[in-house]
């Protein structure tokens, strides 16, 4: 029975979702409106990308008749016309027990639904939420989180869905005051007549999340935007609106009388762009929204991840041919590329937030990528064996995609505001950038050790052992790189601990981490100078290194314990599992052909 | 002429070469590459199970286990496995890298960074030492107005004598807590007290404890005047932790020993009735004075707008050091030097205050005479490192030009 009525909901989604999307000059307009969001002021198009991300996990949507609609499209949608918004299957949730508990028929185990449908078990779905908000957060199993998550997803697309509908006018009184004259006329002196603007108000219940309304300098938070039902209870307060706040709720009330599939809501959304520009004509963030519009419009990071792939493939077939001067400079110009891209991306990024290019995890993931590609391409210009030039467009490849990953896993602003004890140009840049360029030296020295250790056990090139001279010395440099960064990174972060917490070591997990990398390194530089390992051990010994720095990257935060970690999510256990199994298979595979080349073991060739 | 016994000789020859013979393997070993490398990866090895042990643990007793012991029991599938702490290693690194990378080395221009690094390390490791044995540190809480002189430590304890006319804030004696936090159940130590009337013997300390009325089924030897302190699992976070004690006092006129128990939530200083007066005594965080006194004037939090994500927050404070009064400002990675302790803003109270309450500041504080040892390391070791970095790269530069030109 609920199969066949969500068939039906299914059915009539398909219907729904051939309508017509607003024309680009709409989209443009409405794409630059600033709104404030987690204390910063964004694009509503950068709003669009990640509420949409939030609810569906991706920043695009996919509608039944195989075409896409794009984040900003769907937020209008979700404003102007909430009945088609609401067949669109957009809430994802990715665990059957959810479904089951909330009566939804599913057929695969991570399936999107529309609002439609969890209408239906919506107070099925907050009873739960109700319970579980209950339990201490530590006690919470992944599917309680994710029921929580679901319910503050559907609260949160209510809420978008209610955007413009207490301002649109009442059919029934097509000649009546909005709400904006009243707060007007009280801002001229015209008391408010208080018993017909409370009922307004409580017309105007539940309002929505979003602030689309720019603050009033003059108020008591100058900083804090506001939604028109505050604007109201304020104004009943006694604290009248700004004329900007008024100028912005009249362009809401315009838009909500028009509609985004004619350029007639373009002016609309132009006098809301003109109406908050006054007010925030010296904020920085404010300031930032051309470029934080074009950053997205770009994609630069989609795009280099699409050339660091095509360049390993091309790579990766020049390794066919034997070397050659415009082979070597093809190899240097295919990665040069995708690494200009992906700089640029950064760059767009230090300037959009005014801040050094690591201040999250997820940017440690673009950072990190991009060191490693980089020392990679200096190596090849120095080295000519395209080994380097093939690892480092491995590794952006790699890299970038799980950056792309990470940010659908986490679904939230790639550029976050920080917590007071972060918010440090001065050590975010040295400390910061210093420790990831440890990291990135450090994988890429183990991803050159896995082409010696896998042609040393397969028993290719034996003829040509300069090849694998010249890889020792590759790795050794890296590795010898990285250990200097990661060395002093390492000081740096006990200075800066020392400056702002009074201690310079605590033996948080974190230190600990980028300490395990230092002491290895150390470990295996004079173990190599003592002579205790050759060159073997060496690239053994940089794979592990690899292992390492992921675990102080990634694994300490899964620990959640200390002054370091982030928030998290189930999915970069896997990822990391996966790869220290991979790594370890890797040391197990170089250790049997160790022991051949010494020959320990013996594979006998064909028979006697 | 006297000719000594040949066989002695030789036997004496043999036992000096044996001797010198051991010294010099014991040298070789202490300067080795080899021991190096073992250390760093001892090191490497605690690193990790001290990270671990914090998930169940807390930092603190990760700390206290493996990185401040000469001795690390470890625990392999229930069996405790003997493992060198890290102290122990350090240690071992400092007499590695004086004997190795100091005085083996060649000395001459090539070599030149690397000294240099290595003296950082020493550095680096001295003023580990320091601040291991000399430095402590805790925190103050400071309420708006609030003029306050000492400041009190998270994980050590101290028991207050108050002498029948002493007033509560003019302890007569002060017991570190060295003299009894190791103190595990039966266990006693006696302290005699010069000038005093009586002597004191401890026992039972509890480092996270309720007191409560005891029941049916507690041991009569913990019960005292009806009560006892109940263990509680000792918390991650160390301002949760109320620690207990057993206290005997055994009057030196051989009168009547009495038994009390002290603990850290105690409304009232407990009562030692002594011939010629009523002493009392409390078990509280150990406080250390200050030379000057700071009051709180204005506490600020900021958060960023529409959130309740904490942007800065900062104390504003008066600093009264004999005549000399001065305002000073505490933020979060700015914190306040003066006469050698540092003052930092940590945290602030109460967490779930709503608008218009007045909040508390908590500042961290420290007194580390190696405060600055890590930065001039760390300036050493990077010096160094660059010149290493410079002296290899004009060899190989040479060496290139050398090639070419041949």
């Amino acid at each position: 029975m609920i199969r066949t009525f969500c068939f039906a909901l299914l059915f009539a989604a398909s219907i729904a979702h051939a309508a017509p999307t607003p024309p680009e000059e709409v989209l443009d307009a409405a794409a630059a409106v600033a709104v404030q969001d987690s204390g910063r002021i964004k694009p509503l198009d950068t709003y669009a990308r990640f509420t949409l991300l939030q609810l569906s996990g991706r920043t695009a949507l996919r509608t039944a008749d195989g075409g896409t609609m794009r984040a900003l499209p769907w937020l209008l949608e979700c404003w102007f016309d909430p009945s088609t918004a609401q067949s669109r299957a957009v809430f994802l949730i990715e665990n059957p027990e959810i479904m089951e508990a909330l009566g939804l028929a599913h057929g695969t185990p991570r399936e999107r639904f529309p609002y439609q449908a969890l209408s239906r078990a919506r107070a099925i779905l907050f009873n739960l939420a109700r319970q579980y908000g209950g339990m201490p957060v530590e006690s919470r199993t992944a599917a309680q989180k994710q029921t929580l998550q679901l319910a503050h997803n559907v609260r949160l697309f209510e809420s978008l869905t209610r955007t413009l509908i207490s301002l649109a006018p009442d059919p029934a009184q097509p000649k009546a005051l909005h709400l904006s004259d009243h707060l007007e006329r009280a801002a001229a002196g015209t008391p408010l007549d208080a018993r017909a603007m409370a009922l307004r108000l409580a017309a105007m219940e539940e309002s929505p999340a979003l602030a689309l309304l720019p603050p009033n300098p003059a108020s008591a938070a100058p900083e804090t935007w506001t939604t028109p039902a505050a604007l109201l209870q304020q104004a009943l307060a006694g604290q009248l609106p700004s004329l900007h706040q008024i100028e912005a709720l009249r362009a809401l009330e315009n838009l909500a009388a028009s509609s985004p599939l004619t350029s007639s809501a373009t002016p609309h959304f132009l006098q809301l762009q003109r109406a908050t520009s006054e007010v925030l004509a010296e904020n920085r963030d404010y300031a930032q929204i051309p470029r934080e519009l074009f950053f997205y419009r770009l994609q630069p990071f989609y795009w280099s991840l699409v050339l660091y792939i095509l360049a390993f493939v091309l790579i990766a077939m020049a390794w066919l041919f034997p070397p050659h001067r415009y082979i070597h400079a093809l190899a240097l110009l295919l990665l040069s590329a995708p690494l200009a891209m992906h700089t640029t991306g950064i760059v767009l990024r230090c300037l959009i937030r005014g801040r050094p290019p690591v201040t999250t995890l997820y940017e440690t993931l673009l950072f990190v990528t991009a060191i490693a590609v980089l020392v990679a391409l200096l190596l090849e210009i120095i080295n000519r064996r395209r080994v380097a030039a093939g690892a480092g467009a491995l590794l952006g490849a790699l890299g970038l995609f799980l950056a792309a990953r990470y940010e659908a896993i986490d679904r939230t602003d790639t550029m976050p505001n920080l917590i007071a004890v972060l918010d440090t140009n001065f050590w975010l840049s040295t400390h910061v950038t210093t420790v990831t360029i440890g990291y990135a030296a450090g994988l890429l020295a183990g991803a050159i050790a896995h082409v010696y250790l896998l042609g040393k056990t397969l028993g290719l090139r034996q003829q040509d052992p300069a090849f694998y001279k010249h890889l020792t010395r590759m790795v050794y440099g890296v590795f010898c790189f990285g250990l200097l960064f990661a060395t002093v990174g390492t000081v740096l972060g006990g200075i800066w601990a020392n400056e702002s917490w009074g201690r310079f070591w605590g033996w948080d997990p974190k230190e600990n981490g980028a300490l395990m990398i230092v002491l290895w390194g150390l470990t295996i530089l004079h173990a190599r100078i003592g002579g205790y390992i050759r060159d073997y051990g060496l690239h053994m010994a940089a794979v592990f290194g690899g292992i390492i720095v992921a675990f102080s990257w990634f694994g300490v935060n899964l620990l959640s314990v200390g002054l370091h970690s982030y928030g998290f999510t189930s999915g970069v256990h896997t990822a990391l599992s996966r790869f220290y199994l991979f790594e370890s298979a890797m040391l197990l595979i170089a250790t049997f052909g160790w022991l051949r080349e010494q020959g320990i073991i013996q594979i006998v060739h064909g028979k006697k | 002429m006297s000719v000594p016994p040949q066989g002695t000789e030789s036997g004496a020859r043999r036992s000096i070469a044996l001797a010198t013979g051991t010294f010099h393997a014991i040298f070789a070993l202490l300067r080795s590459f080899g021991l190096a490398s073992a250390l760093f990866l001892g090191l490497l090895l605690l690193t990790y199970l001290g990270t671990l042990d914090q998930i169940e643990f807390g930092i603190h007793h990760a700390q206290q286990k493996y990185f401040h012991a000469f001795l690390v029991l470890h625990p392999v599938f229930g069996v405790p496995v003997p493992l060198p702490g890290a102290y122990l290693l350090m240690v071992l690194l400092c007499i590695n890298i004086a004997l190795g990378a100091l005085l083996r080395i060649r000395k001459g221009w090539a070599q030149a960074g690397m000294l240099m690094v290595h003296s950082g390390i020493l550095v680096l490791l001295a003023g580990a030492f320091v601040n291991f044995h000399y430095a402590f540190d805790g925190q103050m809480t400071l309420h708006k107005g609030e003029s306050v002189s000492h400041f009190t430590s998270a994980h050590d304890w101290e028991v207050v004598l108050l002498a029948p006319d002493a007033a509560v804030d003019a302890p007569s004696v002060v017991v570190p807590g060295s003299a009894f936090m190791d103190l595990r159940g039966a266990e006693t130590r006696t302290l005699e007290l010069p000038n005093l009337p009586f002597t004191l013997e401890f026992a039972n300390f509890q480092p996270n404890a309720a007191l409560i009325p005891a029941g049916p089924v507690v041991p009569a030897a913990s019960i005292v005047a009806g009560h006892f302190l109940d263990a509680r699992p000792e918390d991650t976070n160390l301002d949760l932790n109320f620690a207990g004690l057993h206290l005997r006092v055994i009057p030196s006129d051989a009168g009547t020993p009495q038994d009390v128990l002290v603990w850290a939530l105690q409304e009232a200083p407990a009562n030692l009735a002594i011939p010629g007066g009523t002493w009392r005594a409390e078990l509280r965080r150990q406080q250390w004075p200050l030379p000057f006194s700071l009051t709180l004037r204005e506490f600020t939090r900021e958060i960023h707008p529409g959130t309740e994500m904490p942007r800065a927050f900062s104390s504003v404070l008066t600093r009264q050091d004999g005549d000399l009064e001065e305002r000073v400002r505490i933020s979060m990675n700015d914190p306040m030097r003066y006469k050698g302790y540092v003052f930092y803003q940590s945290s602030w109270g109460p967490q779930n205050a709503g608008p218009g309450v007045d909040l508390y500041s908590i500042l961290a504080v420290s007194r580390n005479p190696a405060d600055r040892f890590p930065l001039y390391a760390c300036a050493f070791i990077a010096l160094g490192m660059a010149v290493h970095f410079a002296t290899k790269l004009t060899r190989y530069i040479r060496r290139e030009a050398a090639g070419r030109a041949s």
